[in-house]
């Protein structure tokens, strides 16, 4: 059985690295679409034609697409990804410092989605119809329904202006205290936690309906078992299945969130990064930045998939 | 101990949905004893289903309600009862085959796992190992290698499915089985060996069971009581003999037999049964066959009593009004 | 004609979703707010352009209902003009991703083999880049302007209309009715116009009524972020981020028109929902209430 799963494992890690290729040619090819050049942004309009021929030479941009896409992908097999025009840095070196901002934001706040969408949507599944349904149902709605950005602007007047107990800005330091560091990221969290949290507690509570109309939960039933262990035993565990996919999803678009949440709470995370360098037209960062994401988000899926093949044994026989 | 194991009386069930309520069941009776065998016969939408459900108490919650009736089941009161001691008679005292072994099971569990939990609900003394045995003995004895209790319910066969469904049913050994039409979702040459299996096992036993068909011919086979249900009401109830040997019949009994080819008659076509069951979300005042019945008359306005008309033989019909016994 | 509307008054799913109170509110506030947008010249109290430096900042009054923006304009006006960008982008984006989505997971679906596989590597290519991040990606290329922002976000949409529909047309190619047809004759064009297309049709719709809510969100995202519509045109989330900077002294600026996104992705996710809901076969019949204890369905 095991094996079976290891087998799909392989498969997946496959298909993965196809698609990604796919991402780098894509991006890649979209980028030379891109009007503007990175160099005559960075030097500014005074730059004289000899500097601009300089720099263009020094990046690499005045050789053929197809030769530049080589070597980006070239050096991605070394680790390497370049230099950014802009930020005149190396791009792996930043890019990673970024991402471990970006995860430390997004990673706890999944944790959070998961857990309090779960289990409200539950709490709405078993008492449907009732008034706490009607509450947690209508919340998750709103959580849905709001923008990122408001909601985010919301919390910093309420907490930061209001009741100045919480940063609105930047990152704390560790050596701060430990306070410090989690202070600064809790508004972030929250809002980067909002939507998915919403979505979580809707795709709970509508599984869990789906399931409890199952007929081997009326099987379970006419065996006797106690609520708990039909909640647990039969009816979550299959709930699960859809929930799970959710979450992939819903985790790849929090990655995607962060870029508006960095910039509410002006945290120098991978969002920040992408925003400036798209402003910026910084074309190496971008497309580096991009296949970043999309490995994160392979990363992701595949986690969902192995999810999957553990909780539902007719995945593995694919 | 009560006299009998289940007496339904005047049973009256309605499901509300967001569109309509539908009257299912409407005022049923039925008795059945220790041991018996009750075949439940009807077409699709009479309520046999949902008087099974009503049964266990299994209603689809905040759908379906018993507005009426009182259910006693081996001298426990299932209208009053509190939940948990409803919940230790079922799979105890009284279990449930459903229709559709495709879809009972629960497909992220192992079948082993599953017989092996109502056994551990309602046998709270038993080690692990006495478990194991019990679950190995119960698959030997509906037919399946106990050495494939580790694999889940998709790499079964439907047939092999519904022995597992069978073995859960049964493995507490409960006095009363409500089979759902266990047959209907098989093929036909596995019908006859399941009906077998589960009369072998009830015999061995001494389990009452309600089968729910809407085959007469296997009613014929396996009950020794019979009721046919038309439109939420028992409309005929008797012993085996009276349905299929008797002269005094139901017209829609009646109905059901002309429905059936005959090998000694030569027939060019089947008689049917003209129209289509009554609309269930509207309630209706007279006898609920009148529509259809071809001995309909203005009396069939007003509802007809159930009626014994030789022993234990009871038909709702106003044909047989005066010929109470 | 009466007898269509007869038809359509009985439909299940006319039925399904009048029958939720909440549903109905959200078309009657839906239908208020298009047809401001549509009529704003005439329902706006004041030119949502015009600049008045002597009344900048006012807060709530009797004249300016909702106050005045920095420059002086009137905040409810421009709400309302902005409303015409949210629902703007909000239809056309998803008709771009539908219209686009749905050729392509047809023909994906029919044609099978290699074009299958290339068509579906790059839905999950695209996949797996996050929306947001793809429809800034494509704005930068496309350039800011409603018509772009359309079409970036359009763009960004596509896979899951792609995946949809090749997910239906794959499904209903097995269907027996279609083995039905051909073996009475029916071409494969014949049956994928006859019997695929209309089942792929109902299930985009659904898609994209649930779709709508998020095209806004983008929209105003981007919009906030900078690279979404120009200024001065009013879009609600350009107008929050304006209204940013005064979160301090006077917050409705950037509250209101947040609100009015909420309020309106909140309508399109509810009616999204329920024409799921009312489409979906599978749930015939389980939407269910008690009578007595049970208080009506909400959400």
């Amino acid at each position: 059985m095991n094996k079976k799963l290891f087998k799909m494992i392989g498969k997946r890690i496959v298909q993965s690295v196809i698609v990604l290729f796919i991402v780098t040619l894509l991006v890649f090819l979209l980028m030379q679409l891109v009007p503007g050049d990175p160099i005559v942004n960075f030097l500014g309009a005074n730059a004289t034609e000899e500097q601009i021929a300089h720099y263009t030479e020094m990046f690499g941009y005045d050789q053929p697409a197809l030769v530049q896409y080589g070597k980006w992908i070239a050096g991605l097999f070394h680790g390497e990804m370049g230099r950014s025009v802009a930020l005149q840095k190396d791009i792996t070196e930043v890019i990673f410092q970024r991402l471990g901002v970006t995860l430390s934001i997004v990673l706890p706040a999944f944790v959070l989605a998961v857990v309090f969408g779960v289990v409200l949507g539950i709490l709405a599944a078993k008492n449907r119809g009732s008034r706490l349904d009607t509450v947690i149902s209508f919340f998750a709605n709103i959580g849905m329904s709001m923008p990122m950005f408001w909601f985010g602007m919301l919390l910093i007047m309420l907490f930061a202006l209001k009741l100045g107990i919480l940063p609105t800005s930047g990152l704390g330091n560790k050596a701060d205290g430990m306070w410090q560091y989690i202070s600064h990221l809790i508004l972030p969290m929250t809002v980067l936690a909002m939507g998915p949290l919403a979505q979580f507690t809707r795709q709970t509570r509508s599984s869990m309906l789906e399931v409890i109309r199952q007929d081997y939960v009326t099987t379970a039933k006419a065996k006797g078992v106690t609520k708990k262990a039909l909640t647990f035993r039969h009816q979550l565990r299959n709930a699960l299945i859809p929930i799970i996919t959710v979450m992939g999803v819903q985790l790849g678009g929090m990655i995607g969130g962060t870029v508006l949440v960095e910039s509410i709470f002006v945290v120098p995370g991978l969002g920040n990064l992408m925003i400036t360098a798209i402003k910026g037209r910084d074309f190496m960062v971008v497309e580096n930045g991009v296949l970043i994401i999309a490995i994160a988000v392979a990363v992701c899926n595949l986690v969902v998939d192995i999810l999957y093949g553990i909780i539902d044994p007719r995945i593995r026989n694919d | 101990m009560a006299e009998k194991l289940l007496e339904i009386e005047n049973l009256c069930v309605e499901y509300n949905t967001e569109i309509a309520t539908v009257y299912a069941v409407n005022g049923l009776s039925l008795s059945l004893d220790y041991g018996e065998t009750l075949g439940l016969v009807g077409e699709t939408g009479a309520g046999k289903t949902t008087t099974c459900l009503s049964v266990m108490r299994l209603l689809p919650e905040g759908i379906g309600e018993v507005t009426e009736g009182t259910i006693m089941l081996d001298g426990n009161d299932m209208m009053t009862l509190p939940e948990e001691t409803v919940r230790d008679l079922r799979g105890n005292t009284v279990s449930m085959i459903f229709q559709d072994p495709m879809s009972s099971l629960n497909p992220v569990m192992t079948v082993g796992d599953q017989i092996k939990e109502v056994l551990k609900i309602h046998n709270k003394d038993m080690n692990k190992d006495e478990l194991e045995k019990a679950v190995d003995n119960m698959m030997e004895l509906v037919g399946i290698p106990a050495n494939r209790k580790n694999e889940y319910p998709h790499e079964f066969s439907g047939g092999m499915k519904q022995r597992i469904v069978i073995a859960i049913a049964l493995v507490c050994e409960p006095k009363l089985i409500l089979a759902d039409e266990p047959t209907t979702a098989l093929d036909v040459t596995i019908q006859a060996q399941m009906l077998g299996l589960i009369n072998e096992l009830q015999k061995r036993m001494n389990t009452a069971m309600i089968l729910v068909t809407h085959d007469l011919g296997v009613v014929a086979q396996t009950c020794e009581k019979v009721a046919v249900m038309y439109s939420g009401e028992a409309v005929e109830v008797g012993l085996a003999e009276h349905i299929f040997g008797g002269q005094h019949l139901h017209p829609y009994t009646q109905g059901l037999f002309n429905a059936i080819p005959k090998l000694d008659v030569d027939t060019h076509r089947l008689e049917t049964i003209e129209g289509l069951i009554p609309d269930p979300t509207v309630k209706i005042e007279g006898c609920r066959f009148a529509d259809r019945c071809k001995y309909a008359m203005e009396k069939c306005k007003k509802a007809p009593q159930l009626v014994e008309v030789e022993k234990g033989h009871y038909i709702k019909c106003h044909l047989f009004q005066d010929k109470k016994v | 004609m009466k007898k269509i509307w007869k038809k359509i008054k009985n439909s299940r799913i006319v039925k399904v979703l009048f029958a939720r109170k909440a549903v109905v509110v959200c078309l009657i506030i839906l239908a208020l707010m298009i047809l401001s947008a549509v009529f704003a010249p005439l329902v706006s109290p004041y030119d949502p352009y015009k600049q008045d430096l002597k009344s900048m900042l006012l807060g709530i009054s009797p004249e300016h209902w909702l106050g005045t923006d920095p420059m002086g304009r009137d905040l409810l006006s421009r709400i309302i003009y902005g409303g015409r960008v949210s629902f703007i982008v909000g239809l056309v984006s998803v008709l771009v991703a539908g219209g686009i989505g749905m050729i392509l997971g047809l023909i994906a679906g029919m044609a099978g083999g290699i074009i299958d596989a290339f068509i579906m590597r790059v839905t999950d290519a695209m996949m797996s880049v996050p929306m947001i991040i793809m429809a800034l990606f494509l704005g930068s290329i496309l350039g800011k302007g409603l018509g772009n922002i359309c079409l970036a976000i359009g763009i960004s949409m596509i896979p899951s209309y792609a995946r949809v529909t090749r997910g239906q047309v794959l499904t209903v190619r097995e269907m027996d009715y279609i083995t039905a047809g051909t073996l009475c004759g029916a071409s494969k064009l014949k049956n994928t116009l006859v019997h695929i297309l209309p089942n792929c049709i109902s299930a985009n719709i659904v898609l994209m009524t649930m779709n709508l809510g998020n095209a806004i969100l983008n929209e105003a995202a981007l919009s906030f972020l900078g690279m979404g519509i120009n200024p001065p045109t009013a879009s609600w989330g350009s107008m929050v981020n304006d209204g940013y900077k005064y979160m301090s002294s006077n917050p409705v600026i950037a509250i209101a028109p947040g609100v009015f996104i909420m309020i309106v992705v909140l309508c399109f996710n509810m009616v999204g929902d329920a024409l799921r809901d009312a489409m979906d076969p599978k749930l015939r019949g389980t939407l269910g209430k008690k009578k007595k204890s049970r208080k009506k369905e909400t959400a």
